[in-house]
């Protein structure tokens, strides 16, 4: 089966198994995105949904109940855990979102606004929900962004190419679901944004930032608070062993582990260490 | 003659490459199935809401209505004992 079949399939079999169990969830990226944001068909190498936070217990339950099962939890993910990985034996693997990295508002709250704008899209023959076309764009904008890919085809479509009134869509979205920073880190207006919380973050990730130890500084600095910062410096510093697991094969080795922290020690350790330690006081500061 | 839709829990995709192929799949679970060549035109026509497949298949493939219509309908009946078409009138 063609891969792009596969993650049409998945799309499909998500919105049955959505319906079938009460929850609520958004088809977003791939070949979700409507046919007016794309120069021609768009494929992925997964498919991507944004459920709402209080339903994702339980479509996770129902897949899998119908085969799929997990390959990396959220908090195995990026540093943001806004997703969990889920793969199947027929099917492409799908990304179930519980936040979109670069909106800040309240997940659920977020999630309400995108939901109460949404319009069916058919895909593999299935109406699926998607968000609207303003949310389409901020979307892509900041997915964009956030790899740093500032001259993406979905920038220069989405923003570049908008009229003004399509980018004042936007930006009043961004504003309502505290997406203003990662909106202005994809559309080159970040200095409108010095000091604010998230800026650092964003200007590391979106112009691109080579060096890992400034990008780990950055995310723990974007974090609201000293606990979450905490959290956030123990994770990246920290060999993740559930996917060590998923990447080996098997559970690795406590000679594995080991190796894989001296691997990050030699990454600059004493750089690192420092930055962390610099972010982890100012964010504690900052609350 | 009857009339066909697609089930509600079945996806389909046609691919937009030259080769005549459906994907089809029950929903949520599968499995999938790929129909190719004759099989696919008779599914795309009959989903497509032709009342008289044989002969639209017979059009397409550039033969007479008769010479096909019992293997035609005979498929049609498959298709829906599979699940993969829905017969509405």
């Amino acid at each position: 089966m063609p891969w792009s079949v596969g993650i049409r399939f998945a799309h499909a079999s998500l919105q049955v198994l959505a319906e079938d169990h009460g929850v609520d969830l958004l088809h977003i990226k791939g070949p979700s995105v409507d046919a007016s944001l794309l120069d021609g068909p768009r494929e992925s190498i997964d498919a991507d949904v944004l459920v709402r936070p209080e339903h994702v217990p339980r479509l996770l339950d129902a897949m899998h109940r119908h085969g799929w099962s997990t390959q990396y939890r959220f908090e195995d993910g990026s540093a943001f855990e806004h997703a969990s990985t889920l793969v199947h034996p027929i099917l492409a693997p799908v990304d179930v979102h519980r936040r979109f990295p670069g909106i800040d508002a309240d997940a659920s709250d977020a999630f309400d606004r995108l939901w109460s704008e949404r319009h069916p899209a058919e895909l593999a023959g299935v109406p699926c929900p998607v968000p609207s076309l303003p949310a389409q764009r901020l979307l892509l904008i900041v997915h964009a962004a956030r790899s740093g890919a500032l001259r993406h085809p979905d920038i220069r479509r989405c923003w570049v190419d908008a009229t003004d009134t399509q980018r004042d869509e936007v930006v009043r979205l961004a504003d309502d679901i505290g997406a203003s920073v990662a909106l202005a880190a994809g559309t080159g207006r970040l200095d409108e944004f010095v000091g604010e919380p998230g800026y650092d973050l964003w200007k590391v990730l979106s112009t691109g930032e080579r060096s890992q130890a400034r990008i780990w500084a950055a995310r723990v600095r974007a974090a609201p608070n000293r606990r979450a910062a905490l959290r956030t410096a123990v994770r990246l510093v920290i060999p993740n062993r559930h996917r060590m697991e998923a990447s080996l094969g098997r559970p690795p080795s406590a000679r594995e582990v080991a190796s894989a922290y001296g691997t990050s020690a030699r990454r600059g350790a004493k750089e690192l260490l420092a930055v962390v330690r610099s972010a982890t006081d100012r964010a504690g500061g900052r609350r | 003659m009857s009339r066909f839709v697609v089930p509600p829990r079945v996806a389909f995709v046609v691919p937009r490459t030259d080769a005549t192929q459906v994907f089809l799949m029950a929903l949520p679970d599968g499995p999938p199935f790929i129909l190719t060549d004759t099989a696919a035109v008779i599914w795309v026509l009959a989903a497509d809401g032709e009342t008289d497949v044989a002969r639209a298949v017979g059009d397409v493939v550039g033969v007479p209505r008769e010479a096909i219509v019992t293997e035609v309908e005979q498929y049609l009946r498959d298709l829906v004992s599979k699940g993969l078409l829905s017969a509405t009138e």
